[in-house]
């Protein structure tokens, strides 16, 4: 894993890379540090970083600014902030953990499982997408499916456009409700769209959605469907 | 406006109507009064040819000079009766004298004598019945032998004799009829007074209470003065006593309500006014002059003092001007529109309106003080409320105590000194957080425990050079901390050392706190003007008396805060 760390605090800085090596050392790739989003551009720009903590100071909207522009990016975001107040707010936005001030290692360790693959504790009700230089905001309750666009995604809202997020499939997996599984190596759809499975020749199976949309459904997750599909 | 015009105008016709109310009595011709030194009993005698004696032509009251010698005199006139005739005589003199009614001695005041020893005092006002026998319609002689000896010798310009001849009860209502008036405003006077007296010893800060309380009583008191020759009478020889004891209270009231208005509208140049205002007093009391023109004059001048205190204050739009103002211009109008009778008969009930003006003004300016006082204790609650909230929030506590888990876990040591840095400061803060100033050394020494925890966070040694800065100078609690607090927060300073350096300059009665912080990082401008400085203005606003200013910019390599204050404006 490739990280970086926006904290103006050298102190903290210093603790949270220390804490992460001792409990992730040999997955952890690189730790870069910076004391600020400005200063930390080129880097956010760069698509081989995991991870970003970001430490924000949320009292004021400028940090939701700065939030959105983070959640926006392919990486990961953990807001590491002392304004614990604002970890909903913030997990609306779409960040991977909400760490608290100050923390210590047992906390991280929580951390480092959601981006093993874990995910976040509160899902996203939007998704921040960067488009022409600027910062939109989708709600998460008008995609109906995502496809995989290279290590882009494609979000499928409802009314069939299209928008394109900077996050892999895994990473929006990640922050999405548990109502989103993976149904397919490229797709991500929202169950309680899904009408009904449909065979065809050759054992391949499409979800066919509420809009008349089909997905394909991965050989490996025709039961998990199915199951769903009983339970809703 | 208009309201106040009408008030004024209905004063004045209530105040100047009350100096005709001794019109019953009937007035003795004194063109043909005679007067002559020496002492022969045959001048009672009706028919006595008075012809070479001296006239008195209507001027009775005053001159006469040789007569106000001691010795023995006598004065004859005749009383022309209407068919209604005459039940009652008043004879004033500051003499002894024995009254001749057709040559029929009819009473005495005291016993008229040929030298100190045999001549005893009388009453000055004495009052006699005429007998019907003698009061029949038509001229009737009267003469009056009189004593001087025990006359003052600085009794200037007392009348030498006032004769009233008339109905006895019209006579004895006459006092009553004067000072009817004057008694119904005695009880609120002393009320005021003693309602005023209590409210300086519950609030002994209000001088202008106490001074009111004062004003009050002395009016009563010269009232009482005033009325004692009629109500109570005393003997010929006292009169000069009375006559100083009106002339002192009158001076007395004239200082007191000028001093009333001094502090009430904090004049600056009081104690001029009020000096020069008792030499011009002292001057009119050294000058020879008449009892009731002095005390006019006296009253004038103090009143006029008093009106120039008032317009004063009602130019500068203080509280209770507008009031005072009218309470003094009503009285002086009253005092120009009666003249010299103004002393015996309007002085009274004028004053009783000047004084509802001061009540009302006072009155006024408590309400004022009480808003100002509760505005600026909600204001200060309010800023000591901001000031621990800032120190209680997420982003300075949170940080901290970050900050000092990573010293207790790689360096216990550091840990623990970082903890007691960050519990000085709180401390620090929760003590000075309530006072409208504190000493600079305070403030300082606040400032260093914030460096102290701010160094901990940053792994920066940070050093605040304050030398040359009066410790005693008095500031508002966490001025410069939240200065040192901005500058290191938008700093972002490489781990080493960091200098702030804070100088104070003294000039023409100001002082000039300045702060210098080094610019480092990306330090953010656009913050600066934050919750920060707005904090430090709101508490030089509530704590600084007098114009002050505080500016930011940048100055080459550094950034400069420069805090102005009046030298000894604060209001401590």
């Amino acid at each position: 894993m490739r990280m970086l760390i926006v904290e103006d605090e050298v102190v903290i800085a210093r603790r949270l890379e220390r804490l992460l090596r001792e409990a992730a050392g040999d997955e952890i790739a690189s730790i870069e540090t910076c004391p600020s989003l400005d200063e930390a551009e080129t880097l956010l720009t760069r698509r081989d970083i995991d991870v970003l903590f970001l430490d924000l100071n949320l009292n004021g909207f400028d940090g939701f600014d700065l939030l959105a522009t983070s959640t926006a990016s392919p990486f990961h975001t953990v807001v590491v902030s002392a304004h614990t107040e604002r970890a909903i707010e913030a997990f609306d936005l779409g960040v991977l953990d909400f760490v608290g001030k100050p923390f210590g290692a047992e906390r991280l360790r929580t951390t480092l499982d959601r981006l093993r693959g874990a995910r976040a504790e509160h899902p996203a009700a939007s998704l921040a997408i960067r488009s022409a230089g600027c910062i939109d905001l989708v709600r998460v309750a008008d995609v109906a499916y995502v496809r995989a666009a290279g290590t882009y995604s494609e979000l499928v809202l409802r009314d069939n456009s299209i928008r394109l997020h900077s996050k892999s499939l895994d990473r929006l997996l990640a922050v999405l409700p548990a109502t989103f599984e993976r149904v397919h190596r490229s797709y991500l759809v929202r169950m309680d769209e899904v009408v009904r499975l449909r065979a065809s020749e050759g054992s391949r199976y499409h979800a066919v959605l509420a809009s008349g949309d089909e997905v394909p459904v991965g050989r490996t997750r025709v039961e998990a469907v199915r199951q769903r599909l009983i339970l809703l | 406006m208009q309201l106040a015009a009408a008030l004024v105008l209905l004063s004045l016709s209530v105040l100047t109507g009350l100096a005709e109310v001794r019109a019953h009595v009937t007035g003795v011709d004194y063109d043909d009064a005679r007067i002559r030194s020496g002492d022969d009993l045959r001048w009672a005698d009706p028919d006595w040819d008075d012809r070479d004696w001296d006239q008195m032509s209507g001027a009775i009251e005053t001159g006469f000079s040789e007569f106000q010698e001691p010795g023995v005199a006598w004065f004859r006139f005749s009383v022309d009766l209407d068919p209604s005739g005459a039940t009652g005589l008043i004879a004033s003199a500051v003499a002894a004298r024995e009254v001749y009614w057709d040559g029929v001695l009819i009473g005495a005041a005291g016993q008229v004598g040929t030298d100190v020893a045999s001549e005893q005092p009388g009453p000055v006002d004495l009052i006699l019945t005429v007998p019907d026998s003698l009061a029949t319609p038509g001229v009737h002689v009267l003469a009056i032998r009189m004593s001087t000896f025990r006359r003052p010798a600085d009794l200037h310009g007392v009348y030498l004799m006032t004769v009233r001849v008339g109905s006895l009860r019209e006579l004895l209502l006459d006092p009553a009829r004067e000072f009817w008036l004057p008694f119904v405003f005695l009880g609120g006077f002393l009320l005021v007074g003693l309602y005023y007296g209590a409210l300086f010893v519950a609030d002994r800060r209000r001088r202008e209470y106490l001074l009111t309380s004062l004003l009050c009583l002395a009016v009563a008191a010269l009232l009482v003065a005033e009325s004692w020759r009629w109500l109570v009478g005393y003997d010929y020889d006292l009169h000069l006593v009375r006559l100083r004891i009106v002339s002192g209270l009158t001076v007395a009231v004239g200082m007191l309500l000028a001093a009333t208005f001094v502090v009430q509208f904090r004049q600056p140049r009081g104690p001029w006014v009020l000096g020069g205002l008792a030499a011009a007093l002292a001057v009119l009391l050294a000058l020879p002059a008449e009892h009731d023109p002095e005390a006019y004059r006296l009253f004038a001048v103090s009143l006029l003092v008093s009106l120039g205190l008032t317009l004063r204050a009602v130019l500068k739009r203080l509280p209770g001007s507008g009031a005072a103002l009218f309470g003094v211009g009503v009285c002086a109008a009253v005092l120009l529109a009666t003249g010299d009778e103004f002393m015996d008969t309007t002085f009274f009930p004028a004053f009783g309106v000047l004084l509802a003006g001061l009540l009302v003004s006072l009155g006024l300016q408590t309400r004022d003080a009480r808003r100002r006082f509760e505005t600026a204790r909600a204001e200060a609650v309010r800023l000591e409320a901001e000031l621990l909230k800032k120190h209680l929030q997420p982003h300075f506590l949170m940080n901290s105590l970050t900050s000092v888990a990573e010293w207790i876990e790689t360096d216990p040591a550091v840990g623990v000194r970082a903890l007691e840095a960050l519990a000085a400061e709180l401390r620090a803060l929760s003590e000075v957080s309530g006072e409208p100033l504190i000493p600079m050394a305070r403030e300082l020494a606040l400032c260093r425990t914030h460096l102290d925890v701010m160094g901990y966070r940053r792994d920066v040694r940070f050093d605040l050079d304050a030398s040359g800065v009066d410790p005693d100078g008095p500031i508002p609690p966490a001025v410069l901390h939240t200065l040192v607090e901005n500058a290191v927060t938008h700093n972002a300073y490489p781990p080493g050392r960091v200098q702030l350096t804070l100088r104070e300059t003294r000039r023409e009665g100001r002082r000039r706190l300045t702060l210098r912080a080094p610019l480092a990082g990306a330090a953010r401008e656009t913050s600066r003007e934050g919750s920060g400085l707005r904090y430090v203005r709101a508490r030089l606003e509530e704590s600084v008396d007098g114009p002050w200013s505080v500016r930011s910019q940048a100055s080459g390599d550094a950034w400069v805060t420069n805090i102005d204050l009046p030298l000894s404006g604060c209001a401590c």
